[in-house]
Order: C-alpha cells, then structure tokens, then sequence
C-alpha cells in the first residue's frame, strides 16, 4: 500500500517534470542523486566524471522523461540509462576499453583457471566494495559490474560492450580474481 | 549459482548511495536553463535569484553582523545545527541563560556570541589594554595563570567555602580560555573553547566583545598572526595568546612521460622546492613518497598526477598535473623479425622487455590457422627463430602469428597478460 501512494507521488512528481517544474526536477534530482552516483562511481574511479555522468543522464532524462510509460519501475529505468552513460563515457576515453587484443585472440585456448574455491568472503563495507571495484580495469570493472550488480547475462554483456562472450566470462573470472587479490592486501586487516 | 564473492559485492554495493550535493545539481540547472519554457524559466530563475539574495543575506548577516574586519573571518562555528542560538546578540541571555545551559548538559554546545551592552562604554577601557605596554601584558599574564588554576582547583575539588555564594550573587565569572593550537597553516581553523564548568571566557576581537559560554567553543580563522587577550569580569587582560599563522607552501613539479627505463616504461617526476615531505599520487591508485618519483603507466590515456607537500611548518599544499601516455605499453615487442637477415639482432623474435626486465614469464607463439603452438619459452635468452618448436622446420613467412605472454610476477598495476602479433619473411 506504501508503494502504491509512493509509486503515485512519483508519477505526479515525474509529470511535473515533464512539464518542465524546475522545482519537481530538482526533486527528482535529489531523489535519485545519490543511488545514481553510488552506480556511475562503480564504472569510474573519478568522482567528478561519475557527477559528470549523472548530471548528464539527468538532462536526457528530462529531455526524454515523457517518453517513460510507467510500465516498469522508473528507477530501474533510470539506472539503466546511467549504466548506459557510464559504458559510452568510458568508450569515448579509451578505444575499445572492453576487449584487450589478447583476450580476443586467446580466450578459449587459454581461459584464466579460475579457481572456484568458495570464498571467504560474504560481507564486504560498501566503501571497500567501491574503492576495490573502481581498482579494476575499464574491462574488468564494466563486465564485473554488468554481471554481479546489474544482473546482466554474458550473453547480454557481449552484445552491449561488443565483445564475444567468452570476452565476457574471462574477464569477470579476472575481475574477480583481481577483487580478492585487493581485497585481501587492503583490507582484510581493517576488516578482522 | 553466484558465488559469495558475488553476493558479498552485490548486497553491499547494490542500495549504495552517496550524501545529496547540492552544487551537482546546479550543473544540471543551469543546462536545463537553456532548454526551458521561456515562463517557468522566468519564474524559477526569480525564485532562485532571490533565493540566494535572502541566503546570501542571512550567511553574511549571521556571519559577519558586527565584525567589519577583514583581518579575522568568523568562519564556522561548532555545532552549526543550533546556529540560531549561537549567534544571538543579547547581553541579557548572557545572565540570564548561563545557569540552564549548564544543567541541559550541552557539552559540546554551539559557541554562543555575545554583545555586550557595555561595549560602547567600554570602548575606551579597550583602547587602553590594546595600547598597554608589554610589561603589563606580561604581568596580567603571569596574574591570570594563577587565577586561572585557583578557578580549577575550586571546581575539581569541590571544596572552596565561597564557591556557592559567588555563584549566586556573582552572575559572571570569566576565565581565559583553551586555544588549540598557537601555530596554524593559513586557512586553518583555530577554536578558542571554554573548558571551564561556570566562568565565561571573554575577548575582544575587530572591536565586538566575544563572550564563550562554559563549555563551548568558537572557531575563527585567521589570515594573519594575531594576538587576543582574554578579560575577567573588570575587562582586566588576564591572559593573552598569541597565534602565529604560517603561510602556505606552493606545490610544484616538472615531469617527464613516454619513455623506456629497462624495458619500463616511466613518467619521472620531480618536485621544485624543498620541503618536509613529499606524496605523490598517480591516477588515484598509488602512492609514492620522495622529491623525485618514477612511476609506471602501462595504458595509453590521460592520468592524474598529484603531489602533496607539506613544508617544515607542517602546512600543506597540493597541485595535480595530468599525463598523456601516448601508447600502451605491450613490453616494446616489435611485429616483425628476419631469420635470414644480416642484422643479428633481428634475427630472433623476443618481446625487447623481457630481456631487460628482471620477470618469470612464459612466451607462447600460436599459428592463429590451427591454434598450433609452434613455440613456447620461459627464457629471454632462448628467443624465436621462426622454426617450429615440434618438426623443427622453418614456419611459413609473410604470415601473422600470434604471440602472447604471461607474466608470473607482474607490477603493481600491471596487466599480467600481453599479446601480439608477429611476422617473418
């Protein structure tokens, strides 16, 4: 029931918005700053081009926010087009950020052995979580983040970056690899 | 199917969410000004103008009411939440509310500042202590320090047979109060508190009176060295102390990127001045220490390089410079060799690195056709002649082969895999 007046406050904030309430946008703004940035500051190290993403999404929000049917949740909405702004973001820094040569040419031949020891590891502080993360090659990180937070297939990963889904699979095993690796040399002292 | 990893960093990162900044939104506002309805525009941007005309007004008006100074900017105050109390101007409160503050408990309450009704009559009294010589000061000085531990020793032990009734008659008792620090970096706060349980810590500052309540504190922040003398009930100098405000340093450095050290490649970093020390940061990640740094970047882009200098004061300062390494670095292989050729450093084909570098490592060369491993080698002595490891013939020329390398021992930072590809003739 408390979802529902939610849901419907939303609705009539978003409908103010589309018809350009500066207040109504910067509620929205401000309802959805935080969780946005907690997921643009996943693809990039630097805070200030995590703000600059959002900032960014948000104007092509307001620009396209009547053409949301409310039909599906509107932050899963929004998140998506964050996560999108983050992928592009990266792409024009680098090119072709998602797939090292190497991978492309070796990735079934000579896949990482990925040892599927059950880790050890089942709480980690979000301020770890994120410093480790943003510790990650544009690779590694976008695959790792797409996979395990985003809830995205390989099959699905390979078609947004471009890259086959073998690409996919070994850089999310080295993703992880590389996560415990600085995992356990950063913090496992902090954390014990 | 997701293993603990993976749910360990979902749960934890999923809801996360970073405090609301209220300039990020102005970004967005300004972009959308231009997009805007001519009329919501109009009315917002009024709404907002005056917005921060009333903000502005009351910052400044709370801030700065009665000190006219630019020598000292009354800069924050603790416990800013309680600000409306803290700057109350009324000399009434100033007896009337000293005893309630105490039993509410508020320990670390707002810094409450006061303007006395005295002020204009004291005016000349001020003038005479600012001109008092400093024999006198010192005097007072030496004066208030044992005044100073009498009111303490009353208060800790308890005994002191006049302690109540001067509470009750005697409204106002003054101390001197606690300074943090007496040598700050510019910029730096210094918090003058009240450490006493019932006198008040009274001073003058730009001409107002300040008045600290038994428990609280103010903060100025100083752009000069500057004295302030604390006054007992008779506006009496009973201590004075003297603040020294050290300028800042200036952090700067000269660097030198896209170049080769034993088969790294380097940004060499050097730091103009002399100072305490020196802390470098490359792209965020790693930290190095020192006036002169090295430090590896093996992927093309642009990073940030910051350093952090904190002079012989221990003040600090900070300048960043941005890099562009202009290539990845893929251990200086070249992409092809001549068996046959005269040159004998070309004859043989091993990743120019490898024989400079001091790293465990295995070189593999696959015919990308048959994903045939046509040779392998963990030595950087025993190079490829383009001969196949298994039939000892001499591979086909003019053709791609794909080479990769696996370091076991990579640097901080350092992708553990490199690749290529390589022809011969």
């Amino acid at each position: 029931m408390k979802q529902k007046v939610e849901n419907d406050q939303l609705k009539e904030l978003i409908q103010r918005c589309v018809s350009h309430d500066r207040i109504a946008q910067e509620q929205l703004f401000k309802l959805f700053y935080g969780k946005m940035m907690g997921v643009c500051l996943r693809y990039t190290k630097d805070r200030d081009r995590a703000q600059e993403v959002v900032q960014e999404s948000f104007i092509k929000i307001f620009d396209k926010l009547d053409e949301f049917d409310f039909k599906g949740s509107f932050e899963g909405w929004v998140r998506r087009i964050m996560v999108n702004a983050s992928i592009d973001a990266i792409r024009k820094r680098n090119r072709q950020p998602f797939s090292t040569d190497e991978e492309y040419m070796f990735n079934d031949s000579y896949s990482v052995q990925e040892h599927d020891f059950d880790d050890d590891i089942t709480k980690i502080k979000a301020e770890h979580a994120m410093e480790a993360i943003q510790q990650l090659s544009p690779a590694y990180q976008t695959v790792f983040n797409l996979y395990v937070i985003e809830n995205y297939s390989h099959k699905e990963i390979a078609q947004i970056l471009d890259i086959n889904e073998g690409t996919s699979k070994s850089n999310l095993a080295k993703a992880k690899q590389n996560l415990r690796k600085i995992l356990s040399e950063k913090f496992v002292k902090i954390d014990r | 199917m997701k293993n603990n990893l993976e749910n360990a960093f979902r749960n934890s990162l999923q809801d996360y969410e970073v405090p609301y900044d209220p300039k990020a939104w102005e970004a967005v506002s300004s972009k959308l000004g231009a997009q805007a309805v001519t009329g919501t525009l109009m009315s917002s941007v009024l709404k907002w103008g005056l917005a921060a005309v009333i903000l502005g007004a009351v910052t400044t008006g709370s801030y700065f009411l009665w000190f006219n100074n630019d020598e000292v900017k009354i800069s924050e105050m603790i416990n800013a939440s309680n600000r409306d109390g803290s700057t109350e101007l009324s000399a009434e409160k100033e007896v009337s509310t000293d005893p309630e503050n105490k039993s509410d408990g508020n320990i670390i309450a707002p810094i409450e500042i006061e303007q006395s009704e005295k002020q204009e009559s004291d005016k000349n009294k001020n003038v005479v202590l600012d001109s008092k010589t400093k024999g006198n000061t010192a005097q007072h000085s030496t004066q208030s320090t044992k005044e100073e531990v009498k009111t303490h020793s009353e208060y800790v032990a308890g005994q002191v047979p006049n302690t109540p009734d001067e509470n009750k008659v005697v409204a106002e008792k003054f101390v001197a109060g606690h300074v943090s620090t007496s040598t700050a970096c510019e910029g730096e706060s210094i918090v003058i508190s009240n450490q006493d349980k019932k006198g008040k810590v009274k001073f003058q500052l730009n001409g107002g009176w300040i008045v600290v309540q038994p428990g609280k504190s103010f903060v100025l922040k100083p752009t000069s060295s500057m004295e302030i003398a604390f006054v007992n009930e008779k506006e009496e100098v009973i201590e004075t102390a003297y603040f020294k405000i050290q300028s800042l340093p200036s952090a700067n450095f000269n660097f030198e990127a896209n170049i080769f050290e034993e088969g790294l490649p380097v940004t060499i970093c050097e730091a103009y001045g002399d100072y305490a020390s020196y802390e470098w940061s490359f792209d965020d990640e790693l930290k190095r220490n020192g006036p002169e740094v090295r430090h590896h970047f093996f992927e093309k882009g642009d990073y940030e390089i910051i350093l952090k200098v904190v002079d012989r004061n221990g003040c600090e300062s900070t300048t960043t410079k941005t890099v562009r390494i202009r290539d990845k670095y893929n251990l200086m292989a070249v992409d092809a060799f001549k068996p046959n050729g005269s040159d004998s450093r070309n004859r043989t084909f091993m990743p120019y690195s490898l024989t400079e570098r001091d790293v465990k490592f295995q070189l593999t060369i696959v015919d990308p056709i048959d994903n045939n491993i046509v040779f392998s080698s963990s030595d950087a002595n025993n190079a490829w002649d383009g001969t196949d490891q298994k039939t000892g013939k001499m591979t086909p020329s003019n053709k791609a082969y794909m080479w990769k390398v696996q370091i076991f021992n990579p640097l901080p930072s350092e992708r553990p895999i490199y690749a290529g590809t390589i022809v011969h003739n």
